[in-house]
């Protein structure tokens, strides 16, 4: 990956999305494209072992709350993503939250306990404006040259619930984070598209009509996503099964 | 040694004569003052900037001119592009009117207006402004000829050019003038904070306190960021993309993952053992606060705060903000600078 190109996509993300995100989001997006820079320098002087950036759960890219479903859902997008000599990420970790602070599931009567009550209108509590998560996805790559699981485990894969954080009084139950369903590789411009295709319809509408977005859509699909499909069309058309081939890591598949 | 010619219909003591002789710096500035030319076009040539008089049209050794310091400007900056003029008056006359004031100061033909209080009560002040100037004007024509990468050489921004690109930047394919040029930088470029930072707002970008930035350790470790370009008038400026790459430089060191304002105090410790204090919000009293309050000039959260209009600063710059503690409190803040979503929250402040 061009350094870059890596970091102006941060940068147009912010500008893309501008009336979808929340007010700190060009700082979050500045912050995490001049670690980027940094790292690449460090990475380039053989200081550390890859270059990339992370926004971290405390201080994620948020957006505005979205008038899709009726429950005001606010999304947020947390990741780490990082590269060494190829296009594709070595490490992809990223999480989709979706918060919601609407009283007819913010506190179930009935299913939800005394804590849950008291976490909600404990003004010290992690995030300002409260709620919490009813949903949860996580992109992930497996490294599979970093020991294999027990479990069903696609390379590239997404999973409901994953690590989630105590203040987020999620709906999902905590370490249950099966299944792992195969999915195609993602970053953070993929994501930010997944996030306003679902929750800003309208203006989704209009952000795909411009030009330099597409361009760097283009970009994006190809570097991620053509290979990817490439393979897949190539299993199934071989009659093999898709889901088995997609747990094996790079190197097994040319054995 | 710069010279300036004081134009002025009064040489009294009173008047001229006085702010002459406490402008005055021997062998560093030397201010002359001058009756205004009978004929506009005759003003007196040679001289490395203008103070001229608003009002010029009093009687004075029998004769008096009809035109006024800033109609003398426009005949000046006509013929010296390269030589700045400095429109001084008194509070009271550009104040009779406020589209006067805007005009005079937004005038191209006008780099600076000076009030009389001004340089009486603080010479060292307005000669230092007059100075940076002359400086900056000085440094701009020699390279008056060459296109518009020369300017981002002399500016050391040529890493930032995309940035200022949608910076309002006053050039047309590569052709541009020194006083708009002059203008830009200063009413631009070092007036809003975004592409580069005062001290007041990296501090905060920081996440640590104004006096902790101060201190000699910060200052030398964020030294590589620092503006040497014209017009800084003795202010430092620091380059804000380069000033988070060494924060986050730094962070990535000790692996701190958080926001330059959430941990550079840490990394700071972990590397120097030198403990800073943090920016304080106005409005909560807790740390960090990464914005500046554009009213109190303080520093507030995001979240105790809101968007601010004040004034006509490119998209690329920083959005002005003010906290809640001036919506409350200061008499300076003003409602109709705000958006219509913040506006119910600013009534219901009030209430």
């Amino acid at each position: 990956m061009n350094v870059k190109r890596a970091e102006n996509t941060l940068l147009q993300i912010g500008k893309f999305y501008k009336d979808l995100l929340d007010d700190s989001a060009e700082w979050i997006l500045q912050e995490a494209a001049s670690r980027l820079i940094e790292s690449h320098d460090l990475f380039k002087a053989g200081h550390i072992p890859q270059w990339g950036y992370e926004i971290t759960d405390e201080r994620p890219l948020r957006f505005r709350p979205s008038p899709i479903g009726g429950y005001l859902p606010e999304v947020d997008i947390y990741c780490s993503i990082k590269w060494t000599d190829s296009d594709l990420p070595v490490e992809q970790d990223i999480k989709i939250r979706v918060w919601s602070n609407h009283h007819l599931i913010v506190f179930r009567e009935g299913i939800d306990g005394e804590r849950i009550e008291q976490e909600l209108t404990n003004d010290a509590r992690h995030r300002s404006n409260s709620g919490r998560v009813i949903s949860r996805l996580h992109f992930d790559l497996a490294r599979h040259d970093q020991g294999r699981s027990e479990q069903f485990h696609p390379r590239y894969h997404l999973q409901v619930g994953g690590n989630q954080r105590e203040y987020e009084l999620c709906w999902h139950p905590k370490g249950f984070d099966i299944p792992r369903i195969p999915f195609q590789p993602m970053e953070l411009f993929l994501t930010c598209q997944l996030v306003a295709a679902n929750f800003f319809v309208t203006e989704y509408e209009s952000i795909k009509r411009d030009g330099v977005w597409r361009g760097y859509l283009r970009h994006y699909q190809n570097v991620f996503w053509l290979e990817y499909y490439k393979e897949c069309l190539k299993i199934v058309e071989e009659k093999e099964s898709l889901i088995d081939h997609l747990c094996q890591s790079p190197d097994s598949e040319s054995d | 040694m710069k010279r300036v010619a004081y134009i002025d219909d009064e040489k009294d003591e009173r008047t001229a004569s006085r702010l002459v002789r406490k402008l005055n710096h021997p062998g560093e500035f030397e201010c002359v003052a001058i009756y205004p030319p009978s004929e506009i076009s005759e003003f007196p040539p040679g001289y490395d900037a203008y103070l001229l008089d608003l009002d010029l049209t009093a009687q004075f050794e029998g004769q008096h001119v009809s035109y006024h310091g800033s109609t003398l400007a426009a005949e000046i900056r006509l013929r010296y592009q390269t030589c700045p003029l400095i429109l001084v008056t008194r509070d009271t006359v550009i104040n009779r009117s406020s589209w006067w004031k805007q005009m005079l100061q937004t005038s191209i033909d006008v780099d600076l207006v000076l009030f009389k209080e001004q340089i009486n009560d603080r010479p060292d002040e307005a000669r230092a402004k007059i100075l940076s100037l002359i400086d900056g004007f000085q440094a701009l024509e020699s390279i008056q000829d060459a296109g518009w990468g020369k300017v981002l050489e002399l500016l050391g921004a040529e890493e930032y050019a995309a940035d200022l690109r949608v910076a309002n930047q006053p050039v047309i394919g590569n052709n541009w003038n020194i006083p708009q040029v002059a203008r830009w930088i200063r009413e631009v470029l070092l007036c809003f904070p975004g592409i580069l930072y005062d001290e007041r707002y990296a501090a905060a970008r920081l996440g640590i306190d104004l006096s902790a930035f101060q201190t000699q350790p910060v200052f030398d470790f964020f030294a590589p960021a620092l503006y040497h370009g014209p017009f800084n008038e003795n202010n430092n400026y620091w380059w804000c993309k380069k000033l988070l790459g060494l924060a986050n430089r730094l962070m990535l060191s000790h692996d701190l993952k958080r926001t330059v304002a959430d941990h550079f105090i840490d990394a700071f410790r972990i590397e120097t053992g030198i403990e800073l204090s943090p920016s304080v919000c106005i409005w909560d009293r807790t740390s960090p606060a990464d914005r500046v309050c554009y009213v109190l000039k303080s520093p507030v959260k995001l979240e105790n705060s809101i968007p601010y209009y004040p004034d006509n600063r490119p998209a690329i710059m920083d959005e002005a903000r003010v906290s809640f503690t001036a919506i409350r409190t200061s008499p300076d803040f003003d409602k109709t600078l705000v958006d219509e979503n913040s506006l119910e929250l600013v009534m219901e402040m009030w209430d």
